[in-house]
């Protein structure tokens, strides 16, 4: 049961890699500088991320979870907000719809199912009986951790050419 | 600015992949009160610009 809780981790974080891989090749593909409120969300998912990979590599503790729960909350807060300046029609609309949803749409149904998601799991760690996890990393892990890694190092080198030291342009 | 923030999250990977624990947990706990206080303060600052 217990490597069953480490494997959904490791699924859980392969989804948010996709979701930020997908905002990333977007971004390439449409041209558009991802905007600050952008920014903050991908910060948000990675945040997440790391909640989970500490799990994986430290052994699943209700901290780690808590961790990913707060920074799901912080995205949601600002994916909400931004889908509320957008609402009103004197607004400029940013980005192409992606079937139908704007990207931060999009961005607050990963958030929201990202919280039931956690919440799942939190429930399913209360049911197991709490024994040392151990500190073996197999291939699948690895491979989650160089995921978020290279993703966050190359929003890193694209966030620095497109704004620099100041404030991303657009919202 | 939004760049210093990915790097901190590097920062706070490879202090995971070296394994100190307290160390990375306390990174990523100041790196989402620096980023909940950015936002505030970029809001703050939009809506003094506006005023």
């Amino acid at each position: 049961m217990y490597d069953v809780h480490r494997f959904l981790n490791a699924v859980f974080i392969y989804v948010l890699g996709l979701v930020i891989l997908s905002a990333f090749s977007y971004q390439f593909i449409q041209g558009e500088t991802p905007c600050s409120l952008c920014n903050l969300q991908r910060l948000a998912m990675i945040g997440i991320a790391v909640g989970l990979l500490m799990n994986l590599r430290m052994g699943i503790k209700i901290e780690h979870y808590g961790l990913s729960l707060l920074s799901a909350l912080f995205g949601l807060f600002v994916a909400l907000k931004q889908i509320g300046l957008h609402v009103c029609p004197q607004f400029p609309s940013y980005g192409e719809p992606v079937l139908g949803f704007s990207i931060f749409v999009w961005s607050f149904f990963v958030f929201l199912s990202s919280i039931f998601s956690l919440s799942v799991l939190i429930i399913l760690f209360g049911f197991l009986k709490h024994k040392e996890s151990p500190l073996i990393w197999n291939g699948w892990d690895k491979l989650a951790f160089s995921l978020i890694f290279l993703i966050t190092a190359a929003n890193a080198i694209t966030s620095f050419i497109n704004c620099r030291f100041g404030y991303c342009k657009g919202i | 600015m939004i760049s210093s923030f990915y790097l901190f999250n590097l920062v706070v990977l490879f202090l995971l992949f070296q394994l100190k624990k307290k160390t990375a947990f306390s990174l990523a706990i100041i790196n989402l009160i620096v980023l909940v206080l950015f936002l505030f303060l970029h809001e703050g600052a939009s809506l003094m610009i506006r005023l």
